[in-house]
């Protein structure tokens, strides 16, 4: 017996082998093939004839492929505030780089220390070039309107940046740990700072499971200036005010006033993100 | 009468953007207007068009949406951009001059 939907479930996942990077131009083309289907269908076809004659007429998925693969690859790199934040980006890591040295070449120097700085520095300012990406991307929306690509390259950019994030992250957290192995004889102490590392991965691999499974152009928006909120109150959070080292058994403590006030200044942004695309737009008289 | 593929694809840009002059549609009904408008003439394969929406969106002359249509399916409508309208005041004034040098040479 003939069943449509399991058709179209086949069609799909052939799409999709040869597609793997366009699922959102894979659900406008089965949107066409049920348009198609269900137009044949008032003409007295049978269901088995309607969806070949409407595959028949769509192409097959490999010279919908190929058409396809005419098209440049990824939009990320020809859209401009992408670019300016990853300028900004390896800007601030050849920055941090250069501090760092500095900092392991002395008579004291602990290269190892300064690798586990870096590193999770670098995790952190990731997360910081996503938030900047959704802040851009918010604005715009607001301000000039948003389409689908751009919740696309949105999304692309957001799961990148918290993969990269992700990996640099539990890279310096390990690196930490078999310092304090080295020096302090054991790896995992639960300071705050430990925590807030732990805590900043661990949204990473969140974000990274919610785009994945959902594609709204707010749930992006929301992560990535969530990504600012969270990353900001991990990192400078146990930092305290009077100097006191680090990682010690009694202290730092958790600066409530700092996190108050990275989420009060992302609160404009979140409700931006809420209007309708365009809403804030200057409308030109025709 | 068979229309070549070269005329084809260069007529494609300027036939969809004309149609979303007249407000936003979808892929579907786009290649149902194209049929109708020609009379069958102009049959483009299915598939051949989206790449082409994608390229106009990706020159910014176009956008997209996705909208729940009256049946309660997902459809992603295109509408026409500013920039859109410019290009195809530039590429009517094109065809015009091409339809128009043909013409007075088969005397039509």
């Amino acid at each position: 017996m003939f069943d449509l939907e399991q058709e179209i479930r086949r069609w799909r996942r052939s799409m999709s082998a040869r597609m793997p990077l366009r699922r959102d131009s894979i659900r406008e083309l089965e949107s066409h093939l049920r348009d198609s289907v269900q137009e044949r269908l008032k003409t007295e076809s049978a269901p088995e004839a309607a969806w070949r004659a409407a595959v028949a007429q769509l192409g097959t998925p490999d010279v919908i492929a190929a058409e396809y693969g005419k098209l440049p690859p990824c939009a990320i790199w020809r859209w401009w505030p992408a670019k300016v934040v990853l300028f900004g980006y390896l800007l601030s890591c050849l920055g941090l780089c250069s501090l760092v040295f500095r900092m392991a070449s002395g008579p004291k120097a602990d290269p190892l220390l300064a690798a586990h700085v870096l590193i999770l520095t670098f995790g952190y300012v990731t997360g910081f070039a996503a938030s900047a990406i959704a802040i851009w991307s918010v604005l715009s929306r607001a301000f000039q309107g948003w389409s689908q690509i751009e919740t696309d390259v949105l999304r692309t950019s957001t799961r990148w940046a918290a993969a990269a994030g992700l990996g640099l992250t539990v890279i310096g957290i390990v690196l930490g740990a078999v310092w304090a192995r080295l020096h302090w004889g054991g790896y995992w102490y639960g300071t705050l700072p430990e925590l807030c590392a732990l805590a900043i991965a661990a949204w990473y691999g969140f974000v990274l499971i919610m785009l994945a499974n959902h594609r709204s152009e707010r749930l992006g928006l929301g992560l990535g200036l969530a990504s600012y909120v969270v990353v900001a109150c991990g990192w400078f959070g146990p930092i305290p005010a009077k100097q006191v080292i680090l990682h010690a058994s009694h202290g730092p403590h958790f600066a409530f006033g700092i996190p108050m006030l990275i989420a009060i200044s992302v609160l404009p942004f979140l409700v931006l993100a809420f209007l309708p695309a365009g809403q804030l737009k200057v409308r030109k008289a025709e | 009468m068979d229309i070549t593929k070269d005329l084809m694809g260069a007529s494609a840009a300027p036939l969809i953007l004309s149609i979303l002059r007249g407000g936003e549609s979808y892929g579907y009904a786009l290649i149902q207007r194209v049929r109708e408008l020609s009379k069958g003439e102009i049959e483009w394969t299915d598939g051949m068009l989206y790449p082409v929406l994608h390229r106009l969106e990706e020159q910014d002359l176009i956008q997209s949406h996705w909208k729940t249509a009256e049946n309660g399916r997902r459809r992603k409508y295109y509408t026409l951009k500013a920039a859109g309208r410019k290009v195809l005041a530039e590429q009517r004034e094109q065809w015009r001059v091409v339809n128009l040098t043909l013409s007075q040479l088969w005397g039509t």
